[in-house]
């Protein structure tokens, strides 16, 4: 019983470790400036039509 | 999207339209993290010779397509970019356009409609790109409290807004 809460404490851990980072990660793509996000957005586009393109459609 | 601005920006400078802000996804974007969006949404203010006109997009697109930009669908294409322009028909998106953000994009000057704005014309309009993007947006930005719920209340949108988030404008986060 000991072993598999122990087991559910890390993957708490791990879980709130990779949440924490994700939404760190979110504030820091939220604060680039406008000009570097468009140029993300425009990869993503090209991402999304590779994508497309590789479905058939 | 620097050939889109200027062109928006001749746009009003010749009187074809009184006033713009970028809205919908790209604005988003200004805000939150960047998001996949395929167009530049232009909300815009019309000229006074066109506002009565039931085709109030036609000069626009006259001056356009006499330039050699092509229209595709719902859009035209100016530069790398599908615009579609989206006339401010009602109160709130004529409020929006007047009060958006002056901004600089890679030397030229252009409007982003304010978050608060961006917001309520996202709960009037509802379409289910909306309500996602309402959720990812009150989640990620930190807005101006007292301006969103005066907003919220001119245009009684509180309850949607509550209703979606689960909060009062004034008591969020």
């Amino acid at each position: 019983m000991g072993k598999v809460r122990e087991m559910g404490d890390n993957i708490g851990r791990i879980l709130k470790r990779l949440i924490a980072g994700k939404s760190s990660l979110r504030r820091e793509r939220a604060n680039l400036p406008f000009e570097e996000k468009i140029k993300i957005v425009i990869k993503l586009q090209e991402i999304a039509e590779n994508m497309r393109q590789s479905r058939g459609k | 999207m620097e050939e889109a601005i200027k062109i928006l920006n001749q746009l009003r400078e010749n009187s074809l339209l009184k006033d713009y802000a970028i809205c919908e996804g790209v604005a988003l974007v200004y805000y939150i993290e960047p998001l996949l969006t395929y167009d530049l949404d232009v909300m815009f203010i019309p000229s006074d010779k066109d506002k009565d006109r039931i085709d109030v997009l036609s000069n626009i697109y006259k001056y356009l397509t006499d330039r050699g930009y092509q229209e595709s669908k719902e859009h035209i294409i100016i530069g790398d970019m599908p615009v579609q322009f989206i006339p401010a028909s009602d109160k709130l998106t004529k409020e929006a356009v007047e009060k958006a953000r002056e901004i600089n994009y890679r030397g030229q000057n252009t409007k982003v409609i304010l978050a608060e704005y961006l917001l309520a014309i996202m709960l009037n309009t509802l379409r289910p790109k909306d309500k996602e993007r309402i959720v990812k947006f009150v989640d990620e930005y930190d807005f101006d409290r007292e301006l969103l719920s005066k907003i919220l209340n001119k245009f009684a949108l509180n309850d949607i807004f509550s209703s979606l988030t689960g909060a009062h404008p004034d008591n969020n986060g």
